[in-house]
């Protein structure tokens, strides 16, 4: 068998390509480049690119966070609400002297919060994951709000300009960002710890059985996915260069629409963070097309609703397939 | 493993007792049976040796010294490894991701080794099972044999010193069985104990070399091949008990003539795709029908898909001579079908409501009542059902998760006789229940049976089917294999049949 498949390498990447469950969002990304190269005038510029990537980079490495947490077993709807207290603790405390040390307590607040806070609640303690989560994601904007009231704050020019900048002529910042966070993903998910969160999210009992401690392993999901909200932080912080804390509240849903887009299972252990990262840009190009088409504004909303849900309905179709065997277990 | 003791080992779940006494000793690399019928405690033996269960009390000795196990980390430490029956697999992992799971190899400290997993996993795998499973399968994908294998394979990959398995052979064909056998004998002589565990006494008599014998929690006895002969005969009476002879015919039903009676369930050739195999069976009005055998044979898909829980792969059944095809639970219960499951609080009653909400709810989705509910009828109703099943408290206000076991299955019973079942199916109804309630119900069954319903029942205990049935078909691995006319139940032909005493192989 083993030899077979070497033997006909070709045939059986093409038809193990179409068993991968991110292959129905890549397909749907392919179609959604394609539509709105064709209705946005200068898609291919640089600056339009630029300008794409600079509102995809933060969604895609919620994304990877949402991911990696939801792979565990686990699911974080707070993280909306964490990217919003960054934002407003940092442009609310920052100065041109002291930028440097306030996001790095800005990172340390969003580490406790959305990786120590939340894992050590639904792992250690085994509270359910949706509604503690969704707790606390209202003291996360609670604390936000208290701090900044009203949109305000100070952001040096500096971190604009370079969010928007380019390095070596052609390569967008934003996009440099991404690629550091996917190179993080990577060098992460050839580490022991990321093959025993698919194990705990796919088997619980199963990961415990083989000597896998489940809830440290569901904190470390929390943690590690923590690092990318701070970047997602960093780059919404760039981008809007003020503090706000309605800021943050889109990317709560949109990760957990971009995970399930992506193909990965809701219930823990079965995707690819590659298909979440599909997901995200799918949501982005979505936003765009939506933009583009003039659709009034009133409409967008819901066009955005029943194009996500018609792709959720591609992914859907393998598994109505599948699941005609049984009606109940015994 | 030069030397290895258990010393009267003690488990409780919750108030049941799994494990009594239970002791096992050996010196030496040995291959050792531990037998025993359902429910003796042998997985939990297993499972305590390897760090999965904490035991209540009792010693476990390594080499002499006490050891205390309380993880399965710690149980590989010892180089104690169970392949466990209860697949300990993850399904979206690869075939070789899972075998070295728990164990992974990094290099440079960080960085997972995958080429060293991967051969690793290979070189096992080829040495159990050579050139059938390729590594990058997702287990998923796998059959049941398969994915023993790999569970196999995986307790290998930790070099064990003691090496529990825990009925391998179950989900195994004989070609496995033979490669596995090998593989044990190579590892014997390697220096490496096994502890053997398996319902088949020829694969027992073949292999071990001394049997442990476990019956209700408590070893009962040894047999050592080095002194006594290999004979399955020596084993079954400490499987089955000293009394094995005694007899039930005061409590047993009278024997009844069937003969004339209409058939009123027929199944030929039924498959379910996954465990049934072949399955043909025929049913009287009146009759009842006992489906015997060792734990998880199939019966239980039987009677499920009998019910229109489980579809139909192959094969047809027929109710009143009628050919049918349930597509829904509904569409069995329409048919005077009525199931009473084996789990009741998940499966049988909606525990946090009351006796009378669980007595007339299967009224509404069968259309007994119209939109408005008289209450004053359903009430005086639910009465009747209370003093016919004699249910204690007669509250019908009460919920049910506060009765006791045996009244929350007298409710389950009492919802299916206001409809006066054509077939009433039976999933281990006595299961946890005390026994006067066990007589209740089955005093009410054979008053059904008497009144033209025909029973089918599953049962994990074997004086069930004696003291209540006109006929026993046993089941093993998917298929009907034997059947008992009223006058041969007996305990000794149910057990011989059940462990297939006689069998050599398949």
């Amino acid at each position: 068998m083993y030899d077979k498949r070497n033997n006909f390498r070709f045939g059986a990447s093409l038809a193990s390509l179409t068993k991968w469950p991110s292959f129905p969002a890549l397909l749907i990304l392919i179609l959604l480049v394609i539509v709105n190269a064709s209705i946005q005038p200068n898609f291919f510029t640089m600056r339009s690119f630029r300008s794409n990537f600079m509102t995809f980079t933060p969604l895609v490495l919620v994304a990877i966070a949402q991911g990696i947490i939801i792979l565990s077993g686990s699911l974080d709807l707070s993280l909306g609400s964490a990217i919003s207290l960054f934002n407003c603790f940092t442009a609310y405390y920052m100065t041109d002297e002291n930028a440097v040390f306030i996001i790095l307590l800005g990172f340390v607040l969003t580490v406790i919060a959305t990786g120590f806070v939340n894992g050590i609640c639904t792992g250690r303690l085994r509270m359910p994951a949706l509604i503690t989560t969704f707790a606390t994601s209202a003291i996360y904007l609670g604390i936000a709000m208290i701090i900044l009231p009203v949109a305000g704050g100070y952001v040096p020019r500096s971190f604009y300009n370079f969010y928007k900048g380019t390095a070596l002529g052609a390569l967008p910042n934003s996009l440099s960002i991404l690629f550091a966070g996917i190179l993080i993903w990577w060098v992460f998910s050839r580490t022991r710890a990321y093959r025993y969160i698919y194990a705990v999210g796919s088997n619980e009992e199963g990961a415990f059985a083989s000597g896998i401690s489940t809830w440290k392993i569901r904190l470390t999901a929390h943690i590690f996915a923590s690092l990318f909200i701070f970047i997602a932080g960093m780059c919404v912080l760039m981008m809007t260069a003020t503090g706000e804390y309605r800021t943050g509240q889109s990317y709560t849903l949109n990760s957990v629409a971009a995970v399930v887009i992506g193909g990965i299972a809701l219930t823990g252990g079965r995707g690819s963070i590659v298909g979440a990262m599909f997901g995200a840009l799918i949501l982005g190009i979505l936003n765009n097309i939506i933009f583009f088409s003039g659709t009034s504004s009133y409409l967008q909303i819901f066009f955005k609703g029943a194009i996500i849900v018609l792709a959720l309905c591609i992914g859907a179709v393998p598994i109505l397939l599948r699941s005609k065997k049984r009606i109940i277990g015994v | 493993m030069e030397f290895f003791e258990g010393r009267n080992l003690q488990k409780r779940f919750e108030g049941v007792i799994a494990l009594h006494d239970a002791s096992m000793r050996f010196e030496g690399a040995k291959i050792c049976g531990l037998v025993g019928a359902n429910g003796s405690g042998k997985t939990t033996f297993a499972r305590i040796c390897c760090g999965l269960v904490k035991k209540d009390s009792g010693t476990i000795l390594i080499n002499g010294e006490e050891v205390s196990i309380s993880s399965p980390f710690e149980a590989n430490e010892y180089g104690i490894v169970l392949a466990h029956q209860n697949l300990s697999l993850i399904p979206d992992l690869t075939v070789w991701e899972n075998i070295k799971l728990g164990h992974e190899k990094a290099k440079n400290r960080f960085f997972l080794d995958n080429e060293a997993a991967r051969r690793d996993a290979e070189a096992i795998l080829n040495d159990l099972v050579p050139g059938e499973i390729a590594l990058e399968t997702v287990v998923a994908e796998l059959g049941p044999a398969h994915k023993q294998m790999v569970e196999i394979a995986k307790a290998l990959s930790q070099k064990p010193k003691l090496l529990i398995l825990d009925e391998p052979t179950a989900a195994l064909e004989y070609y496995h069985v033979e490669q596995l056998f090998k593989r044990i004998l190579q590892l014997k002589t390697q220096d490496v104990s096994i502890i053997f565990i398996s319902h088949r006494l020829w694969e027992i008599t073949r292999l071990c070399d001394i049997v442990f014998v476990f019956r209700n929690g408590i070893s009962v006895g040894t047999v050592d091949f080095g002194k006594e002969e290999r004979d399955a005969s020596l084993i079954v009476p400490m499987i089955t008990g000293e009394e094995k002879h005694r007899t039930f015919d005061s409590v047993r039903k009278p024997k009844k003539p069937l003969e004339g009676a209409d058939v009123s369930l027929e199944l030929s050739n039924v498959s379910d795709g996954i465990k049934m195999k072949d399955i043909s069976l025929r049913a009287r009005r009146g009759e009842v029908l006992g489906i015997g055998g060792l734990n998880g044979q199939g019966q239980e898909e039987l009677i499920m898909a009998v019910a229109g829980a489980v579809h139909i792969a192959s094969g047809s059944m027929s109710v009143d001579a009628e050919t049918v095809k349930f597509k829904h639970p509904k569409d069995a219960m329409k048919r005077g079908i009525y199931l009473v499951p084996g789990d009741r609080i998940v499966h049988g009653l909606f525990p946090t409501h009351t006796v009378l909400k669980n007595l007339i709810f299967p009224r509404l989705p069968l259309r007994k009542e119209g939109f408005r509910l008289n209450f004053k009828r359903l009430n005086s109703l639910s009465d009747d059902i209370i003093g016919r099943v004699d249910l204690v408290p007669p509250d019908r206000s009460m919920s049910v998760i506060k009765l006791s076991g045996g009244n929350q299955q007298k409710v389950v019973f009492g919802r299916w006789l206001q409809f006066m079942p054509t077939i009433l199916l039976l999933n281990d109804p006595a299961k946890g229940i005390d026994i006067q309630a066990k007589n209740a119900l089955f005093a009410l069954t054979h008053e059904l049976a008497g009144q033209g319903t025909t029973v089918i029942l599953y049962s994990s205990s074997n004086e069930e089917f004696i003291t209540n049935c006109d006929r026993v078909l046993i089941m093993f691995e998917g298929r009907i294999v034997d059947e008992f006319g009223y006058d041969d139940i007996t305990e000794d032909n149910l057990v011989k049949s059940s462990l297939r005493v006689g069998e050599t192989g398949v």
